[in-house]
């Protein structure tokens, strides 16, 4: 049963929404033991919510599970971005984009693991648990969105997950765990309610099992808030108006096949001669600033981390700790050295170094301007090209006790073909394109110019449809 | 004698804006119980992003360009890290490299003549919450409590190059400083005043007095501090190292509160949720059209169209915008502008002063002042009575007639003067063969006697008026 006929159902009273909650609840919490893909499992406002769409029977969505990163806020719901510091920590507020889920009636089940405020790449930097991938619990399901695209993986229900990529962190981990992500462009969708990263560089996107669930929840989220100030008054798209993508053309840009492993290598091929078939032409095309990618999104990221995290001081919220005797600095330290993983640490010491006086102009200042450098270099590409292709990851979901040996800087450059693009604010989406060798799921990254959402969803739904019919 | 000490003077001033909400969310500016004007955006809870209020910043341009600024085309607001418990991000929205106004100027009187002050910058903020020292000060209460309802307040910071001299020009600069604000519309009188002041003597380091609250206190804390370091140069001692110092108002003076060994480093980043506010000429043009009169304006109207000196017009514009309103708005209801302007700027300033008022908040009113200075113009009542009763005017808010009905003081008619004139002359022929014989001073000693009879309720001028017609 795809979402539609769900929804339809619950509107005809085919369906109760209470029961398949409560079913959809159970299941989660069988897999939540085996694949730890949940920080918060909110039966009862997911119960509450339910109740209601029974009585209104109404909503796009109306009954439609989802499930949302740890980082963005839910009212009432423990929100903690994956971090200790912020447990118990349940937001007065909804984000803007769980309110216009709600609105359209969809139920919020639960939060999902994630790297501490997104700092990571496999999801192994939680506070609350990893998430294991679901073809293989020894390998990782990716990051920082990991439990995202694990539940969206298992899910055997309709159900949509909501992501969050500063970096790469829904074209990650959808690319481990074999399922649809979707990185807006920055500005689309409403950033109010999530639990800072890197201001300028986080966005909220979808993540589900096809490429019609992403655009339909796109559809919903996407749009201008006037509590967010970047987002964008863009005109209304229907994003499931997919275009024919006989006359696209596609680059292929050459500095994004260097270094993948034969096997992602192989299928993604596979997969752009599927697209040779529906008429697309491909170009080979450059993009000489990509090896500063890594080292501006590094700063960049760090530098503005490092401001945001400075106000969890558990004094107005949060883990709490008695803070009316000694000095208030030393509770400070006490409490932040007790509550933040290393890598949080890690990276409020890099970001507290990089705009510090005498470092500011050298790491924090040259990184905005090698960015500005960088969106120059996708803007002078798309002046040829509809959309850029490329594998979304260098290598399939690596074993989770081979990532413990890798050292910080091994893991910040695994993130090399998904920076760029988040770099740029352009929008990109993992398509899954069959499995390598080992049965591990393969992706490729879609990527188009500002607000370019309809092409990227153009060319991964007519892969989908076409691989469908392939395989009937 | 030794030769006067040449001393330098710069200046920081915050002054609280007079918007009704504040700076980055729609929480109201006002009294209220403690944290209780507040919300997700002004607690910096989790997940809540600013958003930037447009009458503030049109407000922080208008202020620019009254104080002679440049106003960038693309003006921005950073982040400024430390920590403190009344910040409540721990880091403060404020504007660093791009300002609302750079490299202006305000001239201000000197012993007759032009001084330039050059203004450095002129920038908005964020005030942050207040600490309540519970029982004591910083270093004496066992506790500490706080209250955000200030948390967010618009503040505008005006930075001057070291251009004064002396505090008499600071108190000049500040005269003038206030009167634009006020009469901008971005600043109330009852409104905070703040600044940190830098003063040196020549061969000696730079003291900085901080967070010196109110006017008047800022005068004090100058004059404390120039004498301070003036006379400890005459005598050969000059500050050696750099020092903060902290104005006491308990004990009016200022003591040490640290050397400074380096600058403070605030880790400026640029505030990412906040989109850069482009200047377009239109939109500039949009804002300073609705710009009201600037003081200087108004001192000129003020000769020309009431005929008064320069002086007096300074002190009605430059003591409070709302006495300069004030005597507007009288003017519409009598005509006698100089006695007017001499009566507001004297005898109700005094009264008002003495107690400790100004006139938004004195019970007198226009319609009351101007009906009190009628009966003065027509000689109904004596000036020197009229000084006493003003003051009951501005206590009371009750109208003339009632107050002289309740003391009993007649309206003397020139009838009832001519009356008493006769008896008078009746009684003294001396005096009057004595002026008749050219002894003018008899006269004043006749209408002293009238006075006498009248209970000194009549005017003086009246009765010199019929004194001299009846003699003739």
């Amino acid at each position: 049963m795809n979402l539609k006929e769900y929804v339809k159902k619950i509107k005809n009273k085919e369906l109760n929404a209470v029961d398949e909650i409560q079913d959809v609840i159970k299941k989660c919490k069988e897999w939540n033991k085996e694949y730890n893909c949940f920080v918060t499992i909110c039966e009862e406002e997911a119960l509450k919510q339910a109740r209601k769409v029974d009585k209104e029977r109404k909503g796009k969505l109306a009954g439609v599970p989802v499930t949302v990163k740890d980082a963005i806020c839910v009212e009432n719901v423990q929100s903690s971005a994956g971090s200790k510091i912020l447990e118990g920590y349940k937001p007065p507020f909804d984000a803007t984009v769980i309110n216009r889920l709600k609105d359209e009636g969809a139920i919020i089940i639960g939060k999902t693991t994630q790297d501490e405020f997104g700092f990571g790449s496999y999801s192994i930097n939680s506070a609350y648990g990893v998430p294991k991938n679901p073809f293989d619990k020894s390998r990782a399901c990716g990051g920082s969105s990991g439990g995202c695209a694990c539940i969206t993986q298992l899910a055997d229900f309709p159900h949509i997950s909501i992501g969050e990529s500063t970096g790469g962190s829904i074209s990650c981990p959808s690319f481990f765990c074999g399922v649809y992500g979707l990185t807006p462009t920055y500005g689309l969708v409403s950033r109010y309610g999530l639990i800072d990263y890197a201001n300028s560089l986080d966005k909220i996107g979808p993540i589900a099992k096809s490429t019609r669930d992403v655009a339909e929840c796109l559809n919903i989220i996407a749009g201008f808030d006037e509590k967010e100030q970047t987002t964008l008054e863009t005109k209304k798209v229907d994003y499931t108006k997919f275009e024919n993508v006989k006359n696209y053309t596609i680059g292929l840009p050459k500095e994004y096949f260097q270094n993948v492993s034969p096997d992602v290598k192989a299928k993604v091929d596979e997969a752009i001669k599927v697209l040779k078939g529906l008429g697309v032409k491909f170009v080979n095309v450059s993009l000489k600033m990509t090896k500063y990618v890594i080292p501006a999104y590094y700063l960049a990221a760090v530098s503005e981390a490092s401001t945001n995290l400075a106000k969890l001081d558990s004094v107005r919220y949060g883990k709490g700790m008695d803070f009316t005797k000694g000095n208030y600095n030393d509770y400070y330290s006490k409490l932040r050295s007790k509550f933040f993983g290393t890598e949080a640490k890690r990276r409020i010491i890099l970001g507290t170094f990089a705009r510090m006086s005498g470092y500011r102009s050298q790491y924090y200042l040259k990184a905005m301007k090698v960015r500005t450098l960088i969106i120059e270099d996708f803007r002078k590409v798309f002046e040829k090209v509809d959309c850029l292709l490329s594998p979304t990851m260098m290598f399939t979901s690596p074993r989770l006790d081979e990532i413990e040996k890798l050292d910080p800087l091994q893991v910040y450059q695994s993130d090399l073909l998904t920076v760029g693009p988040n770099l740029a604010g352009i929008p990109m989406m993992n398509v899954p394109c069959g499995k390598d060798s080992k049965g591990l799921p393969v992706g490729f990254h879609v990527i188009a110019n500002h607000l370019g959402e309809i092409k990227v969803l153009s060319v991964s739904n007519a892969y989908e449809e076409a691989v469908k019919k392939i395989n009937d | 004698m030794i030769r006067d000490v040449e001393c330098i003077i710069g200046l920081e001033i915050h002054a609280q804006m007079n918007t009704k909400s504040k700076i980055f969310c729609s929480c109201p500016v006002s009294e209220a119980p403690p944290n209780t004007n507040v919300c997700e955006v002004c607690l910096g809870y989790p997940g809540s992003k600013p958003r930037l209020n447009r009458k503030v910043f049109e407000n922080g341009i208008k202020v620019a360009k009254a104080l002679n600024c440049k106003v960038p085309d693309n003006i921005f607001f950073s982040r400024k890290s430390y920590f403190y418990p009344d910040m409540t991000k721990n880091f403060q929205i404020t504007q660093y490299e791009i300002p609302v106004g750079i490299k202006g100027y305000l001239t201000i009187k000197w012993k007759g003549d032009d001084l330039k002050i050059r203004i450095r910058r002129a920038h908005l903020e964020e005030d942050p919450g207040k600490l309540v020292h519970v029982g004591g000060d910083i270093t004496s209460s066992e506790y500490t409590l706080i209250d955000y309802n200030r948390a967010g307040t618009p503040l505008v910071e005006i930075v001057t190059e070291p251009d004064f001299t002396n505090p008499e020009q600071v108190r000049e600069f500040l005269s003038k400083l206030r009167a634009i604000l006020e009469h901008l519309n971005v600043y109330d009188s009852e409104m905070i005043m703040k600044a940190d002041a830098n003063i040196s003597v020549k061969g000696g380091a730079r003291v900085e007095v901080k967070n010196i609250t109110g006017f008047n206190n800022i005068m004090k804390a100058l004059e404390y501090e120039y004498n301070r370091q003036r006379i400890m140069a005459k005598q050969g001692i000059f500050i050696k190292q750099q020092e903060t110092r902290a104005y006491s108002d308990k004990s009016k003076m200022t003591k040490s509160l640290r050397i400074k060994e380096s600058e403070a480093d605030y880790g400026y980043i640029f505030e990412p949720d906040l989109s850069w506010q482009t200047m377009t000429s239109k939109r500039l043009k949009n804002i300073t059209d609705n710009m009201s009169e600037l003081p200087d304006e108004r001192i000129k109207r003020f000769v020309k169209i009431y005929k008064l000196t320069n002086d007096t017009s300074y002190v009605l514009v430059y003591t409070d915008k709302a006495l300069a309103d004030f005597f507007e708005e009288c003017a519409k209801k009598i005509k006698n502008y100089s006695l007017l302007a001499n009566w507001t700027t004297t005898h109700l300033l005094k009264c008002l002063n003495y107690n400790n008022e100004n006139i938004k908040k004195s019970k007198i009113t226009p319609l009351l002042f101007a009906e009190f200075l009628e009966k003065i113009s027509k000689g109904e009542l004596s000036e020197r009575l009229g000084k006493e009763l003003v003051k009951e005017l501005v206590s009371t808010g009750r109208n003339i007639n009632a107050i002289m009905k309740m003391h009993k003081i007649k309206v003397w008619k020139n009838s009832d003067i001519k009356k008493i004139i006769e008896k008078v002359v009746k009684k003294n022929e001396k005096a009057v063969s004595d002026y008749k014989n050219g002894n003018n001073n008899s006269i004043n000693f006749l209408i002293g006697e009238v006075l006498k009879e009248t209970k000194y309720q009549a005017s003086v001028e009246k009765i010199r008026e019929i004194i001299m017609s009846v003699m003739k």
